[in-house]
């Protein structure tokens, strides 16, 4: 089992290469409007979480998440 | 934001490509010559972007079963499946299709898209759970969204990622769909149907293969990559269409358990659209005796596949993992793609392009498909207009 704060520094980790407007990256960061991630590069970030935290992520969790302290719940809630 | 606004993006990129005088999506075929050729701005083109595999299009059976049938059925059955629609020839085509691939059910739909993506949405619903191969097609990624299963996808080709997902999943994998793909329709890579059946014998989930790429294509009978992967028994559905191989339109669901009828009248893009004309139906008909009658038609789209897969790869290219009928040059910059796809066009050459978010991840393809019609000469006109655009970069 992964905490909030655990999730929450690895996503910001590996947000921070993969921004497009240069924007910085916090918890209220919204991953495609702010920080211009495009659909797949969602995606693949979340491939890449589900190996690291040993989880299964449902697609249908997907559309509720804007942001990146959103992603870190879910994946924290995943890993419980 | 108005309810409009998210068409903008669209809109810039289709301004920005009229802008530049490129057409890559919607290209106009004003003449069709043959399987192969065709016209585009007035020019003679060689058509390598359709999915014409055993070039049967102008098959003369075909042709004839269809002008016979328009004749003597009319242009359309004005109903569904369900109500009126069915037709004698849509009743056949179900028995041929389902004594072709072996089993005793067999489900005739409207379009390819309505096969691939009504069938998983109805096999599983609220409370069951849907595993996808990440490079799943478009009308796979709808179907599994409105199952109201829990959907997850798995990396692309990959069972032991897979076999993570299962085992996590416990006791739920009875209640699970997985769905894979023959071929790819981006990369052309086939699915490792052996290692996948091996883990759907130790978990017991239910197992549906998408075979519209590869019908015609893999197998000693041409049945896909089921047959080819000796586990046609460990499949429970095989889905498909009638547009590529048999050079038609519809789809198609075939499987051997009991329940397929009630399946059939529980999918809502089976049940709540007008059926395949009888003049389609009977093309698809016609061009399965053919594709069962000629063998060396697989041989000949083989050597051809193989010789455009060995040639882009041999001038540089980064191409699919394997070779297979669809062969897909690799660019990891946009912009480089839609001017090759340009100037391929530019030397009589039609292939397509796909940009992301279309494509598997973040880089662009060219994307050519063999085909049994293709002649060894106009394969080797497709390989010189890429080496001409390698060589003008390199100038």
């Amino acid at each position: 089992m992964a905490s909030y704060d655990t999730c929450l520094a690895r996503v910001l980790d590996v947000l921070a290469p993969l921004t497009k407007t240069g924007a910085p990256v916090s918890a209220s960061s919204d991953l495609v409007g702010e920080l211009g991630l495009s659909s797949i590069d969602v995606m693949e970030m979340i491939e890449g979480m589900e190996d690291e935290f040993d989880i299964s992520f449902p697609l249908n969790n997907l559309s509720a998440i804007r942001t990146a302290g959103e992603l870190a719940s879910e994946i924290a809630r995943l890993s419980a | 934001m108005s309810l409009l606004d998210k068409f903008i993006p669209m809109t810039e990129v289709r301004a920005e490509l009229a802008a530049r005088g490129v057409r890559p999506f919607g290209a106009v075929n004003e003449k069709i010559i043959s399987p192969t050729e065709g016209t585009i701005g007035g020019k003679r083109v060689i058509l390598a972007g359709t999915h014409n595999y055993l070039g049967l299009t102008f098959d003369p059976e075909c042709i004839a079963a269809t002008q016979r049938c328009v004749a003597e059925q009319g242009t359309g059955t004005c109903g569904s499946r369900m109500a009126a629609g069915t037709y004698a020839e849509h009743d056949a085509l179900e028995r041929e299709l389902a004594a072709f691939f072996g089993r005793r059910h067999g489900i005739v739909f409207s379009t390819g898209f309505s096969a691939t993506m009504g069938v998983p949405a109805t096999l599983a619903g609220p409370g069951d759970t849907i595993l996808m191969d990440s490079d799943s097609h478009a009308s796979i990624y709808d179907g599994v969204r409105l199952s109201g299963a829990e959907v997850v996808r798995f990396r692309h080709n990959d069972p032991a990622n897979l076999a993570k997902r299962l085992e996590r999943l416990g006791e739920k994998t009875k209640d699970t769909l997985v769905v894979v793909e023959g071929i790819y329709s981006m990369l052309g890579d086939m699915a490792p149907l052996r290692e996948i059946a091996e883990l759907k014998r130790q978990y017991g989930f239910c197992l549906l293969v998408d075979e519209a790429h590869s019908m015609g294509v893999l197998g000693k009978h041409g049945r896909g990559q089921a047959e080819a992967a000796g586990v046609e028994d460990d499949v429970d559905f095989i889905v498909g269409t009638f547009s590529k191989s048999l050079g038609s339109i519809g789809g198609y669901c075939v499987s051997n358990l009991d329940q397929t009828d009630a399946i059939r009248f529980s999918i809502r893009s089976y049940l709540f659209t007008a059926s395949s004309t009888p003049a389609t139906v009977a093309s698809a008909r016609a061009a399965l005796r053919v594709l069962q009658a000629r063998p060396e038609l697989r041989d000949t789209l083989w050597r051809n596949a193989r010789m455009l897969y060995n040639g882009l790869r041999d001038l540089g290219f980064r191409v699919g993992p394997e070779a297979s009928p669809v062969v897909a040059a690799i660019f990891e910059d946009r912009e480089t793609a839609i001017r090759y796809w340009q100037g391929l066009l530019d030397q009589g050459v039609l292939v397509n392009l796909v940009v992301p978010p279309g494509s598997p991840s973040t880089y662009s393809l060219l994307r050519a498909s063999a085909s049994a019609a293709h002649t060894e000469e106009q394969i080797a006109r497709i390989l010189e207009a890429y080496a001409n655009l390698r060589l003008r970069d390199a100038a």
